[in-house]
């Protein structure tokens, strides 16, 4: 059973289309020492919102999220490190959150050109960001009241910098929930087992007859069965985290509409029809596959219907082009591509709120930025949002008939210019009628930065504040175990001693309160390398009263 | 497809290429490969009677490693021809192509290092500048070159013509001798006799041979370029009068490519000179491209026997008993499987794109089937393939590094190939039907796009 009231709330919970909360906020913090830190995250510790506190029905919450520099700098990378040894598997989440989103841009995510690192705004693409905070609420006073709260504990410790603020809010009244190219947003999200949210038909895995299964805990949440049947990141360090892309979108909303006006004009077909066949679904969310000749609003409010279809009935993509948006990122059991099985492994939770104004139905572009400020949230990047963008975004997507050897995603694919320019097939269902071809796609969408970080569990949070370790699971891995305790500095320090002294010394409730973070916390930080080579020692921090006081209570 | 009775009748490898009645001079196909078709589960009677008929007259063990001798002779003629051709009309005489062959064929040659040079090789191949394969090659589809622990050296290829693997290597004497010289009793590349012999005499048998299109490497790229030639024709259509439709539909039949596809046909369509039928130059491999794969695994020494029978059988890969399992994956080109050192498995593929896209394939599309091949070898996971991670993890664990690999069109994937080769076949109906003058041009080519729209995306 899921311990809701140890995973952040941004999570597994209001991603939905509809539940999805109107404002947010960003912040990136730089940290310059590890003690200014960790007393952050001790006073903000209370305000971190888990997802038992939404189900009681907070609504503005605060969460953070630690890239892996920050990790490293708490003393935690070995956790990381030993994983990264141990367990295959987790090689690749472990090498993306530590490489973070810059280094694996170009070759891993397409952002080639106008999205290279090398453009990317300013806190993004120079230097590593050390943490964020999300804060999320559904009205303008609530997040307000919470950022001059949040904003009033950071002014406290000057050695953190606020790098950067990014804003967002829903458009409200009767645009909520759509983004700047017009269509409603966040509506196939996976329904997550044991998650304590309703599980609407088409949210899950495609089950053998008409029904749908959630998707496995551990896809989401660390530390859980996930659908390979396996536990990964068992170490208590990660276990009821999740690793959380953040990728700021900027959206060309003027290119978009004029290509899909000229592309109408030239077939003589409805613009609104070319745009709905390049994203699989119509503005209002109402899918393709279930009203494919017109928009269905009823339709799309039904949350139990607007999702509930496959792609076994059309596999030549008459009705839902196969190169179309949802079907290429959410392929379901389709017959054509890959498979159920397949799909399941690549399942993300999106979370995307439109930035800037929004451009008026019929204005010509105004060159201002907008576009979305972008989450994925998954249990490993490498394998869920990093596959998804590298193979059924900007590649070939595996499938048996053949389709799709050269062509990306329509809306947000990188495109090439010139004779090497994407193209989108509409293949039509009437019999002798050419299929519309839209050639010499233009990028619509342009990646503005973005960074991975991980969202540790409130436990977790708590013992990075308190600079405790977490106790070691009785069940868990003994080789992270072994590891786990070793400082970044005692990396010199060649095998890491037998496990004995170190599960003896775990600190008990006692023990965590009384060390107190903000004294023992500097020296770890200011005298690693001094301390040649510390015997394996306890307690994480070299200094010596700490760790005197917890080997002699131990004994 | 018929069972063949006697040794002279023409035994076709491959369902997919027509058997070719029109020519019955055309020596049979290698005796292996009779047997090997005899072995299948047709009938074991008539596979014994052919067995044993095979044994008789000297079967050799793995599939092509031989020239076909009827491919050559094909060729000789064909050359002899086009040299006649150009005799009479006055131009320059042609050279040989290749062209004409049929499908790609295979061997791997195995070297033994020269003790003592395994340092020194290991370091020319980790040498990530040091790229063996510079020239220019004709009717080669993909070459590599690695380096196992055991200090033994293994060069493969996949070709279309025996002699052209030689031409490939002499043209790339000098990177090549480089790398080869650290083998025992190489007599260099320069030396085309001696290398043959050599080569020959190194040969390693193959169990299976995967090819998920058998044809010739400049039919690929006549092809690939065809099919670029008439989106282009398409989208330069788009929306044009009926007038300059017909005028570009004209200049769009008479591409070369087109033609030559024609003249492969039979048409006595006169040889252009086109850039697919020119050398192409092996590129060392980009991030969006075609992939090298090798592995070596231990198997079971119990199961070694039933490995090889089961390679052997063939029905992986080369016959088709509506079980061709390796057809259902969407990125695999080639692939390779040999038995080394008595009880390894050398495994050897060409993918496209991800590595995990490309084992998750396995995993979940024929993850049973690859049970039984990959489930001799030692460490296999139990649940088997369809536990992708550890399946991956098992790949990788064993996974050799490709130290140079080259390939006639990297950056094409295997379905962009494969939908370039039907639009092709289909094109060239179609334009033998509709001309630039015909009636009714327009809802032709309406109809026929409406019909083969998924080969154009």
């Amino acid at each position: 059973m899921l311990e809701l009231s140890q995973i952040q709330s941004n999570i597994l919970r209001e991603y939905r289309h509809g539940t999805a909360p109107a404002f947010v906020h960003f912040i990136f913090l730089r940290f310059g020492d590890a003690t200014d830190a960790r007393a952050l995250i001790k006073t903000l510790h209370p305000m971190v919102t888990s997802c038992a506190d939404v189900d009681e029905g907070v609504h503005s919450v605060l969460n953070i999220g630690l890239a892996y520099p920050a990790v490293e700098m708490f003393g935690h990378g070995g956790d990381a490190r030993a994983l990264n040894e141990r367990d295959d598997e987790a090689t690749g989440t472990i090498e993306a959150f530590k490489c973070g989103m810059r280094a694996r841009a170009v070759k891993i995510l397409g952002d080639d050109e106008d999205s290279d690192p090398e453009h990317w705004e300013e806190p993004y693409a120079k230097g590593r960001l050390h943490a964020v905070l999300c804060l999320n609420a559904h009205t303008r006073e609530k997040i307000k009241t919470n950022l001059d709260l949040v904003g009033a504990a950071l002014k406290k410790y000057p050695s953190i910098e606020r790098v950067r603020d990014e804003a967002a809010a829903d458009f409200g009244g009767e645009r909520a929930g759509t983004e700047h190219f017009g269509f409603a947003d966040g509506i196939a999200q996976p329904s997550v087992l044991d998650a304590g949210e309703p599980n609407y038909a088409g949210s899950g895995t495609p089950g053998k007859r008409r029904g749908w299964e959630p998707v496995k805990t551990g896809e989401f949440v660390l530390g859980h069965l996930d659908e390979s049947g396996q536990v990964q990141f068992r170490s208590e360090f990660f276990k009821d985290g999740s690793f959380m892309v953040f990728r700021k979108l900027q959206q060309h909303v003027g290119r978009f509409r004029e290509y899909v006006s000229e592309m109408a004009a030239r077939k003589g077909v409805d613009p609104e029809l070319v745009s709905a066949k390049m994203v699989g679904r119509w503005k209002s969310g109402a899918p393709l596959m279930l009203s494919p000749k017109k928009d269905d609003a009823k339709l799309a409010a039904d949350l139990d219907r607007n999702n509930d279809f496959r792609y076994e009935d059309d596999r030549e993509g008459k009705r839902c082009p196969i190169g179309s948006h949802i079907r290429r990122n959410n392929p379901r059991e389709d017959p054509t591509g890959p498979g159920t099985i397949q799909t399941s492994k690549h399942r993300i939770i999106r979370r995307s709120t439109p930035y800037g104004t929004r451009l008026p139905d019929d204005a010509a572009d105004d060159g201002e930025d907008r576009g979305v400020l972008f989450v994925v949230i998954n249990a490993d990047i490498a394998r869920q949002f990093e596959f998804v963008q590298q193979n059924w975004v900007n590649s070939v997507l595996s499938s048996t008939a053949l389709t799709l050897p050269a062509d990306r995603d329509p809306l947000i694919g990188r495109q090439r210019g010139g004779d090497e320019a994407g193209k989108f097939l509409i293949p039509t269902a009437k019999r002798g009628t050419r299929p519309i071809v839209a050639w010499g796609l233009p990028r619509f969408v342009t990646t503005r930065g973005g960074e991975y970080f991980l969202l540790p569990s409130l436990d977790t949070l708590h013992h990075i504040g308190q600079n405790t370790r977490p106790p070691v699971d009785p069940e868990g891995c003994d080789a992270s175990d072994g590891s786990s305790h070793t400082e970044p500095a005692a990396e010199a320090q060649p095998p890491p001693e037998p496990v004995e002294p170190e599960s003896l010394p775990e600190p008990t409730a006692a023990t965590t309160e009384t060390i107190p973070a903000a004294e023992a916390a500097p020296t770890a930080e200011a005298a690693p390398t001094a301390e040649a080579a510390p015997t394996a020692e306890t307690t994480p921090t070299t200094e010596a009263t700490p760790a005197d006081s917890a080997s002699t209570e131990v004994e | 497809m018929t069972v063949p009775t006697k040794l002279d009748t023409k035994v076709v490898m491959d369902p997919s290429e027509p058997p070719e009645p029109s020519d019955p001079r055309v020596r049979p196909a290698t005796v292996q490969e009779v047997a090997t078709f005899g072995l299948t589960r047709r009938g074991f009677s008539v596979g014994a009677g052919v067995a044993s008929t095979a044994a008789l007259v000297g079967c050799r063990k793995s599939f092509a490693p031989e020239p076909p001798r009827a491919q050559q002779r094909r060729e000789a003629r064909r050359l002899a021809r086009s040299k006649r051709r150009a005799a009479r009309r006055g131009e320059p005489e042609p050279g040989r192509t290749y062209t004409h062959t049929k499908g790609a064929r295979t061997f791997t040659m195995r070297a033994k290092i020269i003790p003592g040079q395994y340092r020194s090789l290991r370091a020319l191949l980790d040498d990530p500048d040091h790229n063996p394969f510079k020239k220019s090659a004709v009717g080669i589809h993909y070459a590599r070159l690695f380096a196992t622990d055991e200090h033994t050296l293994y060069f493969m290829v996949i070709y279309d013509n025996y002699l052209a693997a030689f031409d490939f290597l002499g043209a790339n004497a000098e990177g090549v001798d480089e790398v080869l010289g650290h083998c025992e009793g190489y007599p260099g590349a320069s030396d085309k006799a001696a290398l043959r012999t050599y080569v020959a005499a190194n040969l390693i048998d193959i169990q299976l041979f995967y090819r998920a299109y058998n044809t010739a490497q400049a039919s690929v790229r006549d092809a690939l370029t065809l099919r670029d030639e008439f989106l282009k024709f398409l989208r330069d259509t788009d929306g044009a009068s009926e007038a300059a439709l017909r005028e570009r539909y004209a200049e769009f039949l008479s591409d070369p490519h087109m033609r030559n596809y024609d003249r492969d046909r039979g048409n006595d369509v006169a040889e252009h000179q086109l850039t697919s039928s020119q050398s192409v130059g092996l590129a060392r491999m980009g991030p969006d491209s075609v992939a090298p794969f090798t592995m070596l695994a231990r198997l079971h020494d119990d199961k070694v026997k039933k490995a090889k029978r089961l390679l052997r059988l063939g029905t992986f890969a080369t016959i088709d008993l509506g079980a061709r399992p390796l057809k259902n994956l969407p990125t695999l080109h080639f692939a390779r499987v040999s038995i080394v050192n008595g009880n390894y498995m050398l495994f050897a593929s060409v993918y496209d794109g991800d590595f995990m896209q490309y084992v998750e394939d396995f995993g979940t599309r024929i993850a049973k089937q690859i049970d039984t091949i990959f489930g001799a070898c030692v460490g296999y996971p139990k649940a088997g393939a369809a536990d992708v991670f550890q399946f991956k993890d098992f790949l990788a664990a064993r996974q050799i590094p490709t130290n140079a690999f080259g390939g006639g069109y990297l950056a094409r994937s295997l379905l962009q190939i494969q939908s370039s080769l039907k639009l092709t076949d289909c094109l060239g109906g179609f334009t033998r039907r509709v001309d630039a003058q015909h009636r009714r041009l327009v809802p032709k080519l309406d109809k026929f796009l409406h019909r083969h729209h998924a080969l154009l995306t």
